[in-house]
């Protein structure tokens, strides 16, 4: 008898302190260190993700290229949207790309690897140029730090302070001539080739100097020179290509098979009357009087661009045309490109001359031939956030708001000029901004 | 939308996908035939009746060394929901062996097979709920079919397409034969246990327990579905195995004639590990052929997740115990968790208790009264963190993109430091019986205060990270549970007299986040997917408070009224309900005459909010009953924002109105009582006597009928439901599954 309790006994020892608690909390799913070649493809597939999905929505919406019909779309439409899903959209974008682009930055200065920290902080200077163009002052200085809950907002123009000095940086880390780690096939943007990188950088430069065009006019003529190394042709695009798999659709697509809530705008559809892009750019929907965003940005497989040589072209034309040079060629260049890419080469130099000729020639009024540039820019770039940059630096070309569009978050009912602050920033921040704005109070590059 | 249904004709073709009769038209179309549009009741369609049947064998024999019991259960059921329908067979062996005076053994072994498809539900889009309820009238899902769950005419078009109103809704027909989730669960729950007593006043006691399934789901949805819009397949393959082992070692003496004492020292171990297999697939390549082999390898995606904790306790327990009227116990323990750092893992809590028969010490009993106990606790309880690995920094894995291993820093951030959780309470109560024990009544009042409670915090998302796992706050409940039983008549078992009882069992309870130690003023504690509406621990506030769109208020709080006459809605968002009641109060009768008995259960709900979401999205969608108002002029009572003055623009509740504000609608607006007065049960059975039974030692038919009567102010359904389901947040009714009556029989012969 007393041997089956010794036995009992010495189980219920073995049992109790045979196990180690601590090795039981560490947690076999997940590991404690990665290298940067597994960080860098979610960092670039996350950041084409928020540009093509809600970085799209609510900017297309506001250019009058897009028309919510429902739901929270409809919201948008109506100048009202929740808080909670703008914060979605800032959530999208600070737990995404941001998080992981700082990570790949941090690791590659920690393993002397400054191509990665290059083509990180490229995209790292896109991501915040998109997030301060819709709310203006916004986190960064103090931001993506799991040691400071509460980072403080940077004023908008120290952000684009920081874009710059950003994308001045990712050139002298991608001339580097030593790196312990290089990218390669991990980026699939432009599979390790650190000049087409260098390039975008430059294109991204561009834009974000013109973005101030108000504030400081001067930068027309700064940007000019910058171009000569900036993106040579399309085919130097920086954008995201979709594999063509159902796991990593493209977002517009998911989008609109899963929550089709948004139409496109009668007011772009009618620009696009006589345009040789209409049939690429939108489609009815099947079985409907509906339009719909079309195959080019639409497919399974399409790209979204993150800065484009067609941009770059529009925005050499309309420094041109400030600065007192001649636009057209540039113009004519932006057009002929947009109407090869997005049509896969289909249309013949006729139809593209023909086309030119009567929608994107310029007169020598410097009003009108700014009004053909933007409107241009606003036709090429669909999908993309920058027209809506375009109406608040320019006026153009004339968007009609929504007249149910006057709401306590858009008080006089105009097209809206940027995003309300989402509520969780609000509710967990302390630095949050005392003031919170509304969609029409300007900010700071947006004189009035 | 707009056109009022008695306006409609059909136009009389034959091929519009929208109905048999054709296409809808106003009356004075061109193509207008004379046939009226006919509403359709597309929801009194759709359900169906449920059934149960429930089948139970027990069989139970033994002698003075060994004893057994063996009982075997079936249970077939099919779904107020068509096409859907869950099973469950249990086996259970019980028994027990004397080995010797000294030694005795028991063990218990109990298995189940369980087996159910079900159908989607909730705010998925998929739901059957959401494609029901937000269909218009006019519009048949079952689109003429007599018998539209097997017709496949009723949910898809000729050309393959699935035939839905809403683009962003699956038909219901559609969902319940294309979009199914079916799940299967083999579990084993069993203990054995040895006892030795050496002497009279020592006893040593092991058991050891173990609880382990293997559950398989195999979810899909089809290509053409709304919920994924590629088609989707999920299998997962989870096994969980809990093991719980007690040594005790009780000493027991009586001490003087009136004074004894038993000390218990245990020793505890516990372990869980979960470990789950998943894959998924997006994409079907041949239609209705729904097998993860039927996807594209680069589509599919396996994972696999060990979760496990233990824990380990050492406990003393001891009695006292003078004159079976003065009653001492005090308990300390202490425990090592595995979920904290080492140098926090272990911690000490101890209690204490005392009860005092004071009808027993002072002699007391007589005619009236007949027993009286007062009793009075104080205890503090500890815990580890309610989940593992929540104090290491890990990466997480994003999936694959374009094939490429990704990874990417984990979203919550983690705290090396966190502490044990900590519950205090205290509680005192009195056991009064009278008229010979023919009332009872006995109440408790309890305090308890739970400090530090581990959870992951929403941070500002402009820190890279969604949450911080902390030990939080202070939050205090308190209240009363109270029961009463008055046994009106005595049933003798034989005679004709009537047996009747009556038992009132009331709770009431009221909580309050007394801090969040400022580091946030409002958590949110789970928001379901929809955006309307949360639910949150508020500083001040009962927790759970409900938290949402709200109208915006003048000081005065009058609603403010935009120059077009349409109440304004707040850009914030504020408290619009709390979903605590004020009190439960549940009655139950049992009355028994001859062979009948009967007993019925009344529920009585008083208080709590809900936030009827159903309801907001019908209104936006116009299938609401309330929207038939749509024509008529009403002037929203409030204050003019631009002028001060009262409102007096008139606007119609239309779509107009509807359109301005979310899906749902504003929050506030669709906030309502969830009060409920509810006939539960009501059983009625009849015992054969026993002069007919022959062989049968017994056999007794039961009647029995659940939810019979429902009496609340709410508009939905049932107001006792909630969208997450048993968890730490209710009073949200968004597309529900509705409650359910039910009736049966029920019969049992003994032998």
């Amino acid at each position: 008898m007393k041997k089956i309790f010794l036995s009992i006994f010495s189980l219920f020892l073995f049992i109790g302190y045979g196990c180690n608690l601590d090795q039981t909390n560490i947690n076999p799913n997940s590991p404690t260190q990665v290298p940067l070649n597994t960080l860098l493809p979610p960092a670039q597939a996350q950041l084409a993700n928020v540009l093509g999905g809600a970085v799209f929505r609510y900017t297309n919406i506001f250019s009058n290229h897009t028309r919510g019909a429902f739901a929270q779309e409809l919201d948008i439409e109506n100048y009202n949207p929740s808080k909670t899903f703008v914060g979605y959209v800032w959530e999208d974008i600070y737990n995404g790309p941001l998080i992981n682009l700082q990570t790949v930055i941090a690791q590659a200065n920690a393993s002397q690897s400054p191509h990665y920290s290059g083509v990180a902080r490229v995209l790292m200077a896109n991501a915040l140029g998109t997030t301060t163009e819709m709310w203006g002052d916004i986190p960064y200085s103090e931001a993506l730090n799991k040691n400071n809950l509460n980072p403080k907002y940077d004023a908008q123009e120290t952000v684009y302070n920081q874009i710059q000095g950003l994308l001045d940086l990712a050139i002298t880390d991608l001339s580097a001539t030593e790196s312990v780690y290089s990218p390669s096939s991990d980026d699939l943007i432009y599979g390790g080739d650190l000049n087409s990188w260098k390039r975008a950088a430059v294109a991204l430069k561009a834009r974000y100097l013109l973005h101030l065009s108000k504030r400081r006019p001067d930068v027309y003529a700064q940007i000019l020179p910058l171009l000569s190394n900036g993106l040579a042709s399309s085919s130097d695009d920086m954008e995201y290509i979709y594999p063509n798999t159902s796991t990593e659709p493209n977002p517009i697509y998911q989008y609109y098979k899963e929550t089709p809530n948004m139409l496109v705008d009668s007011y772009f559809k009618n620009l696009l009357n006589d345009d040789p892009r209409r049939t690429f750019l939108i489609k009815r929907k099947p079985f409907s009087a509906d339009t719909i965003v079309g195959e080019y940005y639409g497919s399974i497989a399409s790209a979204v661009p993150y800065v484009t040589y067609i941009e770059q072209k529009l925005i050499e034309a309309e420094c041109l045309l400030n600065t007192g040079g001649n636009a057209q060629t540039a113009l004519s260049d932006a057009v002929r490109s947009s109407i090869k890419k997005i049509s896969n080469n289909t249309v013949n130099d006729a139809t593209i001359d023909a086309y030119i000729n009567t929608y994107a020639t310029l007169t020598g009024n410097t009003d009108t031939d700014l009004n053909t540039i933007i409107t241009q820019k606003y036709i090429a770039l669909f999908t993309q956030s920058q027209p809506w940059v375009d109406y608040r630096r320019t006026n153009l070309p004339a968007l009609v708001p929504n007249p149910n569009g006057t709401t306590a978050l858009n008080p006089n009912g105009q097209i809206p000029r940027r995003m309300v602050y989402p509520e969780q920033e609000e509710l967990n921040n302390a630095n949050f901004p005392a003031s919170a704005p509304n969609m029409q109070t300007r900010f700071w590059w947006d004189v009035e | 939308m707009g056109s009022l249904v008695d306006s409609l004709r059909y136009d009389g073709s034959t091929n519009s996908p929208y109905d048999p009769n054709g296409n809808i038209v106003k009356y004075n179309d061109p193509s207008a035939t004379e046939q009226l549009v006919v509403p359709y009741d597309n929801s009194g369609n759709f359900f169906q009746i449920g059934s149960t049947f429930n089948h139970n064998l027990s069989i139970r024999g033994g002698n003075d060394m060994a004893t057994f019991a063996l009982s075997l259960g079936r249970v077939d059921q099919t779904g107020i929901v068509p096409l859907t329908a869950y099973s469950r067979t249990s086996l259970r062996l019980t028994g027990d062996l004397k080995l010797s005076p000294k030694i005795k053994l028991s063990g218990s072994a109990n298995y189940i097979l369980g087996s159910g498809d079900r159908a989607q539900r909730g705010s998925n889009l998929s739901g059957v709920m959401l494609g029901l309820m937000r269909a218009p009238i006019t519009f048949d899902l079952a689109n003429g079919s007599s018998n539209p769950v097997n017709d496949s005419t009723a949910y898809q078009l000729p050309n393959g397409d699935q035939r839905q109103f809403w683009d962003v809704y699956d038909n219901p027909y559609w969902s319940i034969n294309k979009n199914k989730n079916k799940e299967t669960i083999d579990r084993l729950i069993g203990y054995a246990e040895a006892v030795y007593t050496p002497t009279e006043w020592l006893k040593l006691t092991y058991r050891a327990g173990l609880d382990t399934y293997s559950q398989l789901v195999n979810g899909y949805w089809d290509n053409a579905s709304s919920e994924f819009g590629t088609g989707r397949i999920y299998l997962q393959n989870t096994n969980l195995r809990t093991f719980n082992s007690d040594f005790l070692i009780s000493l027991s003496k009586k001490i003087t004639k009136s004074f004894d004492a038993t000390l218990v020292v245990g020793h505890n171990y516990q372990s869980n590990l979960r470990r789950t297999n998943d894959s998924e697939g997006y994409g079907f390549v041949l239609p209705n052929f729904y097998d993860i082999a039927n996807i594209n390898t680069l589509d599919v995606s396996t994972d696999d997740y060990t979760d496990r904790d233990r824990l380990i306790g050492a406990y003393a327990d001891l009695t006292l115990r003078y004159n079976n009227y003065l009653f001492l116990n005090f308990t300390g323990r202490n425990d090592w968790t595995s979920t904290l750092s080492p140098n926090r893992n272990n911690f000490f809590y101890p209690s204490t208790s005392i009860g005092f028969v004071f009808s027993e010490a002072f002699k007391l009993e007589n005619k009236v009264f007949s027993f009286g106990k007062l009793r009075a606790s104080f205890g503090i309880v500890g815990n580890g963190a309610p989940f593992s690995y929540a104090t290491g920094t890990y990466f997480s894995n994003l999936g694959a993109t374009q094939g490429l291993l990704s990874y990417g820093p984990d979203g919550s951030i983690a705290d090396p430091n966190l502490q044990p959780e900590k519950t205090s309470s205290y509680e005192f109560g009195t056991d009064l019986r009278f008229l010979q024990n023919r009332v009872q009544f006995d109440i408790t009042y309890y305090n308890a205060t739970s400090v530090g409670q581990i959870l992951p915090v929403p941070v500002a998302p402009s820190t890279g990270y969604g949450s911080l796992i902390t030990n939080l706050g202070e939050v205090n409940n308190q209240g009363i549970e109270a029961t009463l039983s008055i046994k009106w008549f005595d049933d003798d078992g034989k005679s004709d007299r009537l047996g009747w009882q009556t038992q009132f069992n009331f709770t009431r309870n009221r909580n309050k986040v007394v801090s969040l130690d400022g580091k946030a003023d409002n958590l949110a504690l789970g928001n379901y997917g929809l955006a309307s509406t949360s639910s949150q621990a508020i500083v001040g506030q009962p927790y759970g408070m409900l938290w949402g769109s709200i109208w915006q208020r003048d000081t005065n709080g009058n609603i403010l009224v935009d120059e077009q006459g349409y109440p304004i809605r707040a850009s914030n968002s504020g408290i619009v309900g709390n979903p605590n009641p004020d009190f439960i109060l549940a009655i139950n009768n049992n009355l028994d005459w001859r062979g009948f008995a009967l007993s019925f259960l009344w529920d009585i709900k008083q208080g709590g909010d809900m936030f009827n979401g159903t309801a907001g999205v019908m209104k936006n969608h116009g299938t609401h009953i309330s929207t038939e108002n749509r024509d008529e002029e009403i002037v929203w009572e409030g204050i003019s924002q631009s002028t001060g003055q009262a409102n007096t623009i008139p606007i119609k509740l239309n779509e107009q109105f509807y359109s301005r504000y979310p899906l749902a609608g504003v929050s506030e607006a669709s906030i309502e009582d969830a009060s409920w007065v509810r006939l539960r049960e009501l059983n009625l059975t009849y015992n054969l006597p026993a002069k007919i039974l022959g062989k049968l030692s017994g056999c007794a038919i039961t009647l029995t009928a659940r939810n019979l009567l429902l009496f609340t102010p709410y508009s939905g359904i049932d107001p006792e439901t909630s969208l997450s389901g048993a968890g730490n947040s209710s009073g949200v009714d968004y597309f529900n599954m509705p409650g359910t009556r039910s009736y049966g029989i029920n019969l049992k012969f003994d032998f």
